[in-house]
């Protein structure tokens, strides 16, 4: 007996324990919500079917709960951004700097030409040198902004931890105009920096910077962006930006989806993906404290008899859980129905799922649209705009939506932006800007 | 004669000045040579080092995917697994794409008959030329230090500098071999941290330890590729495995760089290491891609040195303050110096010529002085002569035979005088070249007969018997005072150096146009070595005041001046015993 008293104690916690942790891991986990834009689809004919797969970040506890940082501002200080500009940008970066802690690293690299580590990767114990660093920084000569990127990621390197934030802010308002300067290079760059774990925000000020560079890079390593045209508001954004990095409660999202039955991926909505036959991954830098980030997936559905239910597609989800700091996985199944009934497909309609594929295709239309009016056809982009607000219109009415109705007047605007010659460049920005935070979520 | 004191004193000044800066010149020269050379060696050390550092990336990262290549084959069973290669590359922070060529070197990854991604199918479509290129990946030349350039089209193996058909670029080969030590840690501990990341490949590190052991004996074929396509430089690194299987990476282009980059010095470390210059990276088309020192300037390269394989394209470029100017100082430290002795020797110079045209000046008074007084002393001395002449005639014959002696030797010794004032003033005449000449016709060989007779008692006193031959006997057009003055000097140095010497020849002839005299006496004649000087003014065979031969010294000299000044000479002959003098003038006016 008493040989076997303890073991049993062991046993009981063991099973406790067991119990305990899905009650635990529930409010510490991130919830994948997989939903069918038309959950019943008409039966007997092919069709296209939108796939949005939801996923939730959980709330932090609390500000000493959340995960450290280690940031990289990189700083443009060629000679475009002399005067108020640099300013501002010290000003920003040490109020930025001012929200972080002792427990988060931070390091500065101001580029033009050259490059220059301004405070190397430090742990932010005392801030005054670290500002005194930042207050020294001047303006003047080129934009070197690959390297700048390049030296931002190497100082992360210093302290690089699945267990961080990691993530390189960049500012800039001008072309980089040394080193590498296309936009799929800058996009490869963020890719390979994505797999480490690093995301890059861009920060595009002023009217002078090339927004498909800034996008690409931000995109292919699941920053942020932003376009700031008065500097005066770089302030804003930095805490804005900042706010997010403190609130990250998962990173390194890989999401597979796997079609089943026939079902046909065809493409995944505002975001990059890799599709190899029935399959499609894509993934996820992080995820930010009670935001919802999603994707929509279209698929190819071929044509079922009435009354069948089908299994289109399974999703399995990968992520570093950063509460838990643990390796955490989810996983889920999508089914249809499928009814002769007209009027049965539409009353199943999920409203917020389909709501947000109007919103991503209507996105990918303004997409197009600048395509379009880059090659010089303002005709046909503003047609496009046109025809992708009657869309929007069509279906806000459908949906009773006042969300995509404001979409709706939003894309009538941009058709009118779209064919004026004169500030094309303030309005491809926002255009670019606007399309980047619709696709990804942006929560600023 | 005026101006030479000053030229000989400005060649003086000049001269020094432009030897030494010619020297000073070519010295600098030479060290600047030698300065340059030896930056030129520094700058090529440095540029060198740079590539080595380049190269030890390389290594490293060959070093990092062998390891990784290893992993996967001792994972493939037997063929590799697409999912798990897919999987590599998701996880592989260096590798954008992979292919795996079977031994026939037929593609086994990108699967064949299976859907394949976008990227995959763009893999597939740019390196289908790569893979139908036989032998490519199998160089038959096993030097691993050569690159070598295959050609894909008309490829040549093209210098970096020869780049301009760069969308042609395409090299294969091996890193040159470099000692294992350097391939150290940095790359290592980043591989292991990305691998331990990697949740699909649970078996790795055990196969990394496995192939850690195998390493040294598995020295399988392997390579890298440089291969410029689709205006991206693309680097693929192949190795085979133990089967005859080629595993291809290649390697993100954007990431390669960015680590190259991340290699070099920031802008404030670069600043330090290189001070006042700047080293450039560029790419095939001489873009710069990174850049650090602090030397902004945009000028030509100071030294270019191409990169080594697979970086073969690329160039390193050291920029600086072009040499010349940074000398520009020491060229200052050369002319401050010899502008200073300049100025030092040109006062010195002038100093020296003030002194010289004083003394002159102070000379020219002097002989003025003389000239003065000696005018002053003619007067009175001719009232001398005159008076002691008429009370020689008054008392002709009456008086004491003393009386008449005394009035003899004053009249001598004025007439001496007289002689003497006469040459002193011909001489400072001649010195001005104001003299002039007053031809009359005249015979010779009267006047001659009548100075002879003035000379007669003094000679006959200092025991000389003059003889004179008359050979002319017609009036001839001469100036009788240049004549007379000339044989006063040589009759009176013959009553002066030649006493009791006997008879004294003097003899006359006319030839052609040319008056002759020649006066030869019995006295000791002039030594050789004296012959050339007696003429020089000033000059006295025997300066000896003991000797007790009175003189100015200027008489011969005088003499022969007057003689060419009326056209002829005056010539000291060879002769046998005593001397002999021969005079010379022009008749013909």
């Amino acid at each position: 007996m008493n040989m076997r008293n303890p073991l049993k104690r062991w046993i009981t916690s063991f099973w406790l324990t067991l119990f305990c942790l899905p009650l635990l891991a529930q409010a510490q986990e991130v919830k994948l919500d997989l939903s069918l834009a038309t959950p019943v689809m008409a039966a007997n004919a092919a069709q296209k079917a939108f796939i949005k797969i939801s996923l939730d970040g959980f709330e932090l506890k609390g500000r000493a709960e959340r995960t450290p940082a280690n940031v990289a501002i990189v700083l443009d200080r060629s000679g475009s951004m002399g005067g108020d500009k640099i300013r501002h940008a010290r000003e920003a970066a040490i109020m930025a700097i001012g929200r972080l802690d002792a427990r988060d690293i931070v390091s500065v690299v101001a580029y033009d030409s050259q490059v220059e580590v301004v405070v190397p990767a430090t742990k932010l114990h005392d801030r005054e040198p670290v500002y005194r660093a930042v207050r020294h920084i001047r303006a003047g000569g080129n934009t070197a902004l690959f390297a700048g990127v390049s030296k931002g990621a190497q100082e992360l390197r210093k302290f690089l931890d699945r267990n961080r934030v990691n993530r390189v802010i960049l500012l800039s308002d001008g072309l980089a105009n040394v080193g590498p300067q296309s936009p799929s290079e800058l996009g490869r760059l963020g890719q390979s920096l994505a797999k480490e774990g690093i995301s890059v925000t861009t920060i595009g000020l002023g009217l002078g910077y090339n927004e498909d560079l800034m996008t690409q890079l931000a995109g292919m390593s699941d920053g942020n962006h932003a376009f700031v045209e008065n500097a005066a508001d770089l302030v804003r954004i930095f805490q804005y930006e900042f706010g997010d990095v403190m609130s990250v409660v998962a990173q390194d999202l890989i999401i597979e989806i796997r079609c089943l039955n026939g079902v046909r991926p065809l493409r995944l909505l505002g975001r990059e993906g890799e599709v190899i036959g029935d399959r499609v991954r894509t993934r996820l830098n992080q995820l930010y404290s009670e935001q919802e980030k999603y994707l929509v997936l279209e698929v190819e559905v071929p044509a079922q008899e009435a009354g069948r239910e089908l299994e289109l597609a399974s999703v399995q989800v990968d992520y570093a859980n950063l509460a838990t700091r643990k390796a955490d996985r989810l996983d889920g199944r999508i089914l249809a129905s499928f009814s002769a009934s007209a009027e049965e497909v539409q009353q199943a309609v999920d409203k917020p799922a389909l709501e947000s594929a109007v919103e991503q295709v209507a996105n990918e239309f303004s997409r197009e649209a600048v395509e379009r009016r880059d090659q010089g056809d303002v005709e046909g982009a503003r047609s496009l705009l046109e025809k992708s607000a009657e869309f929007l219109g069509s279906q806000a009415q459908a949906l009773s939506s006042p969300k995509l109705e404001a979409q709706k007047e939003e894309a009538l605007q941009d058709a009118d932006k779209l064919s004026s010659e004169e500030d094309w460049s303030r309005q491809r920005k926002e255009l670019r800007e606007k399309q980047y935070k619709r696709a990804t979520q942006q929560s600023y | 004669m005026k101006y030479r004191a000053a030229l000989l004193l400005i060649l003086l000044v000049l001269l020094p000045l432009l030897l030494l800066g010619w020297l000073g010149y070519r010295l600098q020269q030479n060290e600047q040579q030698l300065v340059g050379l030896q930056l030129q060696k520094l700058i090529e050390q440095q540029l060198e080092s740079v590539d080595q550092q380049l190269q030890t990336h390389f290594q490293q990262l060959e070093t990092l995917l062998q390891r990784q290549a290893g992993g996967l084959y001792r994972l493939a069973d037997p063929d590799y697994s697409a999912e798990r290669l897919r999987s590599f590359v998701k996880n592989s922070v260096q590798v954008q794409q992979l292919f795996v060529l079977g031994h026939d070197d037929q593609r086994q990854f990108p699967p064949r008959n299976q859907p394949l991604s976008l990227d995959e199918q763009r893999l597939v479509e740019r390196l289908q030329p790569l893979w139908q290129s036989p032998g490519l990946l199998r160089p038959a030349d096993t030097d691993p230090a050569a690159p070598s350039s295959l050609p894909l089209a008309e490829t040549e193996p093209l210098a970096p500098s020869a780049m301009a058909k760069s969308a042609d670029y395409f090299v294969s080969g091996q890193l040159a071999q470099r000692a294992p030590a350097e391939l150290s840690a940095p790359m290592n501990d980043y591989a292991a941290k990305a691998d331990a990341y990697s949740q699909a490949e649970p078996a790795a590190p055990a196969a990394r330890q496995a192939e850690a052991k195998a390493a040294p004996a598995t020295s399988t074929e392997s390579g890298w590729i440089a291969w410029y396509v689709d205006a991206r430089l693309m680097h693929i690194y192949w190795w085979r495995d133990p089967e005859g299987r080629t595993l291809g990476f290649v390697l993100n282009d954007a990431r390669l760089l960015s680590d190259l980059i991340n290699r070099l010095p920031d802008a404030g470390q670069g600043g330090e290491d290189l001070g006042e210059a700047q080293i450039r990276l560029l790419d095939s088309q001489g873009g710069t891609l990174y850049s650090w020192g602090q030397y902004r300037d945009n000028g030509p390269a100071l030294r270019s040195l191409g990169l080594s394989h697979p970086l073969g394209s690329w160039s390193l470029e050291y920029h600086a303050p072009a040499l010349q100017q940074a000398a520009t100082p020491v060229w200052l430290t050369l002319v401050a110096p010899l502008m200073l002795l300049g100025v030092g020797l040109g006062a010195l110079g002038y100093l020296l010529y003030r002194e010289h045209r004083r003394e002159i000046r102070l000379a020219t008074q002097r002989v003025n002085f003389v000239n003065q007084v000696s005018h002053e002393l003619k007067t009175p001395l001719t009232n001398v002569r005159l008076y002691a002449e008429m009370l020689q005639q008054r008392l002709d014959g009456e008086a004491d035979p003393a009386v008449g002696r005394y009035l003899g030797v004053i009249t001598d010794e004025s007439q001496r005088l007289s002689r003497l004032i006469d040459n002193v003033l011909s001489f400072s005449r001649l010195q001005r070249q104001q003299l002039k000449l007053t031809p009359e016709n005249v015979n010779p060989d009267e006047q001659i007969a009548r100075i002879l007779e003035t000379f007669e008692p003094l000679l006959r006193q200092r025991g000389v018997e003059p003889r004179f031959d008359a050979g002319i006997g017609q009036s001839l057009n001469y100036d009788p005072a240049t004549l007379e003055q000339i044989l006063n000097n040589l009759l009176s140095n013959c009553e002066k150096y030649a006493p009791d010497s006997g008879e004294l020849r003097v003899r006359s002839w006319l030839d052609g146009s040319l008056l002759c005299i020649e006066v030869q006496d019995s006295g000791p004649g002039i030594e050789a070595g004296d012959r050339h000087k007696v003429f020089e003014p000033f000059y006295r065979s025997s300066s000896r005041l003991t000797d007790g031969i009175t003189g100015t010294g200027i008489g011969l000299g005088l003499a022969r001046d007057l003689a060419r000044a009326h056209g002829g000479d005056l010539t000291l002959e060879a002769s046998e015993s005593g001397a002999c003098f021969r005079i010379r003038l022009e008749t013909r006016t």
